[in-house]
């Protein structure tokens, strides 16, 4: 059954309502701003809290950066003095390796040298050691002295110069 | 205002979580976020502090190793320049020029027969960054002439070594056989021969005795001495 807008009882209570309602919605705002007030109020004491942890924490810690940036720009220093005597060092290293293999090659150019003891009598007149080969001119009192000992020691010979006293002859030395 | 209240009324979830995340994010970004920031930085800091520190230690450690290094061997090696070698191969013989080009160092070095031709392989054998091109000995009238022919790279240096190189085994058989003497007979008494050698020197013989280095006597017959020098060849040479 429909209410009748005429009825004067039905226009009062409509009335009624319109009120109950403006007034309930401007306490919904009062709360809402109430809340919002609180929230607002307890955020800042959050906030409050937090800020002062942190900066009693931050306090604990000293202030150093400048003791670090002083570090940072030694250690960079030191590490670049550190390259310098390492290459340095690394130089060293490879002259004393060069020595080792420089020793190696004059020491096997010497036993070249030292195959002539194995002939018994001779005397040296001239050497020309070179890289690959040494000559060497010597005399000897005669070359069969040097047939016993080509077996053993091989070499070329280069030339034979017989002479009155001894023989010249040139023997040519090499690593082969 | 009632319009505001109204909206307010009907989205009050809605207001109040964009009020709580706003002034959240307002407090968050503009109060705790530097001061976290700089809490933070200090830890960052220290922390750095910390592995610089160590890194330093560690740094000034090798620093002291490397020295070390160098000392023990510079200790052993120093570099050598031209006029160094010179005086290193003055010690052995006297060193009569040196020629200088853009890739070879070239010395002469005039050396008696005392001198050891071995000591000059073994002063070469000690220095590094110099090759030896070529050594030419060349022998006369007792005299020894050594050329050295030398390629100097840019570091050279000179070693101390601990194994030498072995001695030349034939150093005392340099140079020419002289030829074979002249004697003259002034005397003889028994096996004992007075002889004048070479018209200069006077000497008293017997058989077997060496008249110089090269020459040894082993007897005289009809006038005539006879003579073997140290390479077994025979002189036969009649008296002068």
């Amino acid at each position: 059954m429909c209410p009748n807008p005429t009825d004067s009882q039905w226009f009062s209570a409509m009335l009624n309502l319109i009120h109950w309602r403006g007034v309930m919605i401007r306490k919904r705002f009062i709360w809402c701003a109430r809340w919002c007030l609180f929230l607002t109020v307890s955020l800042i004491s959050v906030a409050l809290s937090a800020s002062i942890m942190l900066l009693s924490l931050s306090k604990d810690l000293p202030d150093r950066s400048e003791q670090l940036a002083d570090l940072v720009r030694q250690n960079t220093t030191m590490s670049q003095q550190l390259s310098e005597m390492q290459l340095s060092v690394d130089q060293r290293l490879q002259a004393q390796t060069q020595q080792l293999e420089h020793q190696a090659q004059i020491s096997l150019r010497l036993s070249r040298l030292q195959r002539l003891s194995l002939i018994d009598a001779f005397r040296v007149i001239a050497v020309t050691d070179s890289k690959n080969s040494t000559v060497v001119r010597l005399q000897v009192g005669d070359m069969a002295q040097l047939t016993s000992q080509a077996l053993e020691n091989p070499f070329d010979v280069r030339l034979i110069q017989p002479g009155e006293y001894a023989v010249i002859t040139e023997l040519v030395f090499s690593d082969g | 205002m009632v319009n505001v209240q109204q909206w307010v009324a009907r989205h009050t979830n809605v207001v109040l979580i964009t009020w709580f995340v706003a002034v959240a994010a307002v407090l968050g970004g503009f109060v705790v976020k530097p001061l976290f920031d700089r809490y933070v930085a200090r830890l960052i800091d220290q922390r750095q502090l910390i592995e610089q520190t160590t890194r330093h230690q560690r740094l000034h450690q090798r620093q002291l190793a490397l020295s070390q290094a160098i000392e023990a061997i510079d200790a052993a090696s120093h570099p050598l320049d031209l006029m160094a070698l010179v005086t290193h191969l003055s010690d052995i013989g006297e060193v009569l020029d040196v020629q200088v080009t853009s890739d070879q160092w070239v010395v002469n070095v005039a050396m008696s027969d005392q001198s050891d031709v071995g000591a000059i392989y073994d002063l070469l054998s000690r220095i590094s960054g110099l090759a030896v091109d070529t050594l030419t000995l060349q022998t006369m009238d007792g005299e020894q002439q050594l050329r050295l022919l030398l390629e100097p790279s840019d570091a050279v240096w000179l070693h101390t070594v601990d194994t030498p190189l072995p001695e030349l085994a034939w150093d005392d058989r340099l140079g020419e056989l002289s030829t074979c003497p002249t004697l003259r007979l002034r005397a003889q008494l028994g096996e004992q021969f007075q002889v004048v050698m070479n018209d200069s020197d006077r000497l008293s013989i017997a058989t077997g005795d060496w008249l110089n280095a090269d020459w040894r006597f082993l007897g005289y017959r009809d006038q005539q001495f006879i003579l073997k020098n140290g390479l077994g060849r025979t002189c036969v040479k009649p008296s002068s």
